[in-house]
């Protein structure tokens, strides 16, 4: 759009008019740090307060990506597996996820809080889109479930013939990349298994493999 | 021992009830035993916590009115609606002691610190403190209270930044006046409506400038139920389990959970 002396007008980003905002948060991010500095220069007195001193904490911490020394398990395309979490929500480190996913127990969803498992809707799964090799789904239990969507993520790219996954908690898609002949494989067919045993108790392995090969349900 | 947490920040409208009653219903799901304190005179709290044509006997006012102690913690506690989630309510002639505290300042301050510490973290998993909005005698009494601070952050809104500002200013301020173990839980990121660019631009800046340990990884949507349930002085996990902002506290109160170590208390019940 043109103004009278015929020049672009620029629009307006959403934070003009509100500059001071970052340094708002500069200020209190400061302040919050002094006192974490302070925490960490004294001995905490109580295991609580020993346990948010600031150390990086599972699930919600980022942590180290794995070192280059250790070797690569597949051969993958140049784009990383991601996870995309709502804006506000810090993006984890995908390698350093499958790290902790390995060796601490898998995640089975919590049943304490019955929203989430209520609704059978829940648990499926859609396909919304597929081309050769890669498939759209849909898996609404994946919604507002960073936790989850981690898991899985770690999880499912460690199945052979899964090359990439991207999961939006906001929409609660997946994207998968896979090679379908080798998904076929019982090795595959064991860890998609074990993910449905584990992470996605409502779901059946076969309509999940099914799904992930965008095989939709008649 | 348990936990006490204050839900502050100086703006209005954050979210701090919201939070502060949809959490302890979501911690009373997950099996934790809680108590809110009502702190804020308007009292909405209470009265989204307790039941209807409930009269609780004693309140906060009887809590904090003298230094006598003239009722102890078990007096004032009401059972809430939910599992688990006991309330300490409110009423609003507690409004008329702020000028008796602020005389008695500063030992009126410690008063709360007092009274309700020990009992509340001995027989409680979580005690949350629900505050006014403002930098008054009741929070300055929840501060002195409190372990840990949770800062309510609406995103859309730079006043809120601004709260958010004055709140971790007051936090410090407390720390070096007599509470040292007073530090920030996390901020929470509220009200989040994905179809502004100001509420995804500030709710990105916020998530930008902290440290993945200092803000949930949880955000809590904007979402048309919260107001229903309100209006049916219900938490939205009981007025709408299934609806996404129910999700998003049950995913909080896994995330809380799971940055706290296991109480002493949880441990006993899960043996049993």
């Amino acid at each position: 759009m043109m103004n009278e002396s015929g020049k672009k007008r620029r629009r307006k980003t959403p934070m003009e008019g509100f500059n001071n905002v970052p340094e708002m948060l500069a200020e209190a991010r400061r302040l919050v740090d002094a006192v974490t500095e302070a925490e960490s220069s004294s001995e905490a007195t109580e295991p609580v307060n020993a346990s948010l001193a600031g150390e990086p904490t599972t699930g919600s911490a980022p942590v180290e990506p794995a070192g280059p020394s250790q070797p690569p398990q597949k051969q993958r395309p140049s784009r990383t597996p991601r996870v995309r979490p709502p804006q506000s929500q810090p993006q984890a480190a995908p390698q350093a996820q499958k790290a902790d996913s390995a060796a601490a127990a898998p995640t089975v969803p919590q049943a304490g809080l019955q929203v989430q498992t209520r609704s059978p809707k829940a648990w499926k799964i859609e396909v919304l889109h597929r081309v050769p090799g890669r498939t759209r789904l849909k898996i609404p239990m994946l919604k507002w479930n960073a936790s989850l969507a981690n898991d899985l993520l770690a999880r499912l790219t460690d199945v052979p013939g899964i090359l990439d996954l991207q999961i939006s908690t906001v929409t609660g898609n997946v994207v998968v990349y896979y090679q379908p002949w080798e998904l076929c494989q019982p090795a595959a067919q064991q860890s998609l298994q074990e993910v449905c045993q584990d992470l996605l108790p409502g779901v059946q392995p076969e309509k999940l493999t099914a799904a992930l090969m965008g095989q939709r349900e008649h | 021992m348990g936990i006490i947490v204050a839900v502050i920040n100086n703006k209005g409208g954050v979210g701090k009830t919201t939070v502060t009653c949809n959490l302890a219903h979501a911690l009373g799901l997950a099996g934790c035993r809680v108590l809110v304190v009502d702190l804020d005179s308007q009292c909405n709290s209470t009265q989204m916590l307790l039941p209807p044509g409930v009269e609780p006997k004693h309140s906060l006012y009887e809590f904090l009115a003298s230094e006598e102690l003239p009722v102890s913690l078990d007096d004032c506690l009401v059972a809430t609606a939910y599992e688990g989630v006991f309330c300490v309510p409110n009423v609003p002639e507690t409004a008329a002691l702020e000028p008796q505290l602020i005389m008695q300042a500063p030992t009126s301050f410690q008063r709360l610190r007092r009274s309700l510490r020990e009992p509340a973290k001995q027989q409680f998993d979580i005690t949350i403190l629900d505050n006014p909005p403002n930098i008054g005698t009741f929070v300055l009494c929840a501060l002195y209270a409190a372990d840990f601070v949770l800062i309510p952050v609406k995103a859309g809104s730079a006043f809120s930044v601004e709260g958010l500002l004055k709140a971790v200013r007051l936090m410090n301020e407390i720390r070096q006046q007599g509470n040292g173990d007073l530090r920030l839980l996390r901020l929470l990121i509220n009200q989040v409506d994905r179809r502004t660019s100001i509420s995804k631009t500030i709710a990105a800046q916020l998530a930008a400038a902290f440290r993945a340990d200092q803000v949930f990884a949880t955000s809590i949507p904007m979402n048309t139920l919260f107001e229903r349930a309100e209006l049916a002085r219900q938490t939205i996990l009981a007025y709408a389990p299934s609806s996404s902002g129910s999700r998003a506290f049950g995913e909080l109160a896994r995330e809380l959970l799971a940055i706290l170590p296991p109480s002493p208390m949880g441990l006993e019940r899960e043996k049993a």
